[in-house]
């Protein structure tokens, strides 16, 4: 097992906790993480990538406790892509690849060769050549994405993490976007992400994870007929064709 | 935009502008004064050995004036770059956390209770990291010392530190002349500082801008957020404790030096930012230049505007700050959030 989560309970405040979750990732798997709004993909997605420690319960990654990394060296296995990143000053592009970069670069050195190789090779499978000297504040929201998905990319990561990547796209975007994150899939990284596009996922993802108030209903192979009952059930939505 | 990218292209051009800028008004600000000295006399000081009164002017008075001032501008413009990072707010400046009412009330303490054995100066620097150091503790205290947090606890602790200030001033209002005294180290002005006192305090100066610079990738990636900074392997409450203490130390050798100078810490990061962009190891070394050109040119301003008497430098920052960052505000920041 690459990932796993074993009884793990985590609380924000009183009003929300997980508890009791448990899940197993394989190593090059591409997960989705679906459920209702405020179902606790983001809490997962955080505890997964370490930003969160669980209260009770462990995670461990390639067999070693998650919290027992150091900051930069999990950095160099995992990147995390928030739903959205506001940023309070005008970086370009490639300063914002670059800063991708930081784990591997240490404090008395300079980006070398193969920081150079890991940025271009980013803003080659995002397709953001044309964006590289743009400001942040001038992209659109779909460009955001990719450049954030290129900031990730570029910490060439095993485990790539991402909260609802594509909600905010047009279907043209989020087909592209799909694209890429399939790519990437196909050259060995584990890919997790919350979803909440059912169609979508359902196509792109081997495997999904249906979560609702803080647990996980049932993780299944896409195609699984149960699983569909269940994502019928949680959304409250009888009709097949809307999520299908 | 275009301005970023011809910059980019020419860096030498910005650095030569800014040392031939720092170099100007740092000789000015050394020639003219309540004697003018012309500028063949101040070169002749440094280069020659004689010594007659002009060359004792400059170096036992104005020179060491002259380089406070570029401690007191450079300090401000960086710690001023580096509390709006880690604040994550474009209006933050070096005074933001308690710093300018601590400093203010450890003045005012000093003077109202006529603590001869300690100078003004020292207890204000004292005052200032004190207060900040409450505010970072404060913050600390409801789980994180998130930007929001400690913007909160800042204001809390400036206000209570603020009327404490007034009641202490209020208290030792039998003695109106001293208030006088504190009115005026507030606005701010660069004082006379013997050569020993500032070659300890540029070595502080030195050290503290080595440290900003090493840290300045923590400063580009604690904007994105804590979360997003954590996945990129930044220890955030630790990098944020450490960034903070250097600014606050700059900001606190501000303060030593020439009391509350309002407006550079914020004008100056701006005006950077706009020309080279925010990524902060050239954001902070350009600050340095920036911030003391700014200090200097603006004593120069203090010290000629209404000769004989001179005017506190924090008076003229602040009238050429607050208008050109009203402009800022206005014009280059449209559709820009805050």
């Amino acid at each position: 097992m690459y990932l796993s989560v074993a009884n793990v309970s985590f609380a924000h405040n009183s009003t929300f906790r997980i508890e009791g979750l448990s899940l197993a990732v394989d190593k090059g798997e591409m997960l989705g993480i679906i459920g209702p709004n405020g179902s606790g993909k983001t809490t997962l997605l955080k505890l997964l990538s370490g930003i969160f420690k669980p209260q009770a319960g462990t995670i461990t990654l390639d067999g070693h406790d998650m919290h027992a990394f150091k900051h930069k060296e999990l950095a160099c296995i995992r990147a995390y892509v928030p739903e959205s990143i506001d940023l309070p000053f005008d970086y370009t592009v490639s300063e914002i690849i670059a800063i991708g970069r930081h784990p591997f670069i240490g404090t008395f050195s300079r980006p070398g060769k193969n920081d150079r190789k890991a940025i271009d090779n980013a803003i080659e499978l995002t397709d953001t050549h044309k964006l590289v000297n743009r400001k942040f504040f001038t992209l659109s929201m779909g460009e955001k994405q990719r450049v954030m998905l290129a900031m990730a990319i570029a910490q060439e990561p095993e485990v790539l993490l991402l909260d609802e990547p594509i909600s905010h796209l047009d279907i043209g975007h989020q087909l592209a976007f799909m694209h890429t994150l399939k790519q990437l899939h196909r050259s060995g990284t584990t890919i997790i992400s919350a979803m909440h596009e059912l169609p979508l996922a359902r196509e792109f993802f081997e495997r999904l994870c249906l979560m609702d108030n803080g647990r996980i209903v049932k993780a299944a192979t896409s195609g699984d007929r149960e699983l569909l009952d269940h994502i019928k059930s949680v959304f409250g939505v009888t009709e097949e064709r809307f999520i299908k | 935009m275009k301005l970023h990218q011809f910059i980019e292209r020419h860096t030498w051009l910005l650095w030569l502008t800014l040392v031939l800028c720092l170099l100007m008004v740092f000789v000015l600000n050394i020639a003219i004064g309540p004697v003018n000295i012309p500028l063949s006399t101040v070169l002749h000081a440094f280069l020659s050995s004689s010594k007659n009164i002009d060359s004792t002017i400059i170096l036992s008075i104005r020179l060491p004036i002259a380089l406070s001032g570029i401690i007191v501008g450079a300090s401000l413009g960086v710690s001023g770059a580096i509390f709006q990072a880690i604040l994550r707010n474009p209006l933050a400046d070096p005074y933001i956390l308690g710093i300018s009412a601590g400093a203010a009330l450890g003045a005012s303490i000093a003077q109202a209770l006529l603590l001869s054995s300690i100078p003004v100066s020292l207890s204000a620097f004292v005052g200032a990291i004190a207060a900040m150091a409450m505010v970072y503790l404060l913050s600390l205290s409801s789980g994180s010392s998130t930007p929001l947090y400690l913007i909160l606890s800042g204001v809390a602790i400036s206000a209570l530190l603020g009327s404490i200030m007034s009641f202490v001033m209020l208290m030792s209002n039998a003695m109106q002349i001293r208030i006088y005294s504190i009115m005026l180290w507030l606005m701010g002005g660069i004082k006379e500082t013997g050569w020993h006192e500032l070659i300890f305090i540029g070595a502080a100066f030195s050290i503290l801008m080595v440290l900003a610079l090493l840290t300045a990738p923590y400063l580009d990636i604690l904007p994105f957020g804590d979360e997003k900074a954590s996945s990129l392997g930044v220890h955030v409450e630790r990098a944020r404790l450490l960034s903070m203490t250097i600014a606050a130390l700059l900001a606190g050798i501000a303060v030593y030096l020439s009391g509350l100078v309002g407006f550079v810490g914020l004008v100056v990061p701006h005006i950077t930012r706009l020309v080279i962009g925010p990524s902060h190891k050239r954001l902070i070394t350009v600050s340095i230049f920036v911030g003391a050109i700014f200090l200097l040119f603006s004593d120069l301003i203090a010290r000629t505007v209404l000769r004989p008497i001179e005017v506190p430098v924090g008076i003229i920052t602040s009238l050429i700050g607050a208008p050109f960052f009203l402009y800022l505000l206005l014009r280059a920041y449209k559709g820009y959030k805050f």
